[in-house]
């Protein structure tokens, strides 16, 4: 299985290396990380390039994780795209955010710092599943889309 | 019109979630419990970094928890599972999100005791001998801690309006 290109949201460097080293020792897939310091960073990536997952902090500059992940669902409704698997991962622990995350923003998953490597292990099992089961979907209709358009291409050359 | 702004103490309920949050904390990654030495201001005659986030809502508070340098690069440690030294920019980085969290959990545990506040993203001061200068009108509350690997404190500054 290729590596799931994932993106890390936070605004402190030391958690972002926090997550992507627990993700690591995890050992629930082969991740390609890119990071990107608040919401608004984050949008311009996932509009640049195609992700499979995003872990997104809640309390940022610039743009709230919370409104970023409104703005990713907000777009792939618009342009009818397979959802990100997202997950919220912050300091915030309120039944309320947790609600807002899952319920109102659409989040796949919330989780509180500080983490473990057994916490991730436990939680992200089915989300990381749900990331690969998208791509391979993704990757797919790719190939099905590629081999419509080479008989067309054939097609049309009886009239060139 | 402005407003006349009305010292008050911090509410017993901010102390008392602010310094469960903390000692969890604290014991959960460094193992000792730590032991309140003081709950007077004092002068702190060493190097030392501060973690400083506010809360709004029902109550208006900022919380500053300085950690002296012998005890930020244990707990740095610790918390990140990776090596900090106490003058590196990462130092920073962590002290802020070690506030982040126990402010996450002050602001759940108050929300359980229908106290609603949110919290600030978190700002971090780092030096020598350093005081924290309250408006005038502001009421603070002091908790000085030891640990087998060093000291630190709380600071928490209220108002009203």
């Amino acid at each position: 299985m290729a590596a799931l290109k994932t993106l890390i949201v936070d605004d402190s460097g030391i958690m972002r290396k926090m997550v992507m080293n627990t993700l690591g020792e995890a050992n629930l897939a082969e991740f390609d990380f890119v990071e990107a310091e608040d919401g608004q960073s984050a949008l311009t990536k996932l509009k640049d390039s195609k992700f499979d997952l995003a872990f997104v902090d809640w309390n940022m500059p610039n743009m709230t994780g919370i409104d970023m992940i409104k703005a990713v669902r907000k777009l792939e409704r618009a342009n009818d795209d397979d959802p990100l698997v997202l997950v919220m991962i912050t300091s915030e622990k309120t039944m309320g955010k947790m609600q807002e995350a899952l319920d109102v923003a659409r989040a796949d998953h919330f989780i509180s710092k500080p983490f473990t490597t057994e916490e991730f292990q436990v939680k992200l099992k089915k989300v990381i599943e749900k990331a690969q089961m998208l791509r391979m979907r993704r990757n797919r209709v790719q190939v099905q889309v590629a081999a419509e358009a080479e008989p067309a291409k054939k097609g049309w050359g009886w009239f060139n | 019109m402005s407003a006349t702004l009305i010292p008050v103490s911090p509410p017993a309920v901010v102390l008392a979630a602010v310094q469960a949050a903390v000692e969890q904390t604290y014991t959960r990654f460094c193992g000792d419990k730590p032991t309140v030495e003081s709950e007077m201001q004092a002068d702190h005659d060493c190097e030392c970094v501060a973690g400083i986030i506010s809360f709004f809502g029902d109550a208006a508070i900022s919380l500053a928890w300085v950690l002296d340098a012998a005890v930020a690069p244990v707990l740095a440690q610790k918390f990140a599972r990776f090596p900090i030294p106490f003058d590196s920019s990462e130092m920073g980085d962590v002290t802020g999100e070690l506030v982040n969290v126990i402010a996450g959990d002050v602001v759940a545990y108050l929300e359980a005791r229908k106290f609603h506040v949110k919290m600030s993203l978190p700002t971090v001061a780092r030096g020598a001998r350093l005081r924290l200068m309250p408006d005038k009108g502001v009421s603070v509350s002091h908790v000085n801690y030891a640990t087998r690997a060093g000291k630190f404190w709380l600071r928490l500054a209220a108002q009203v309006d």
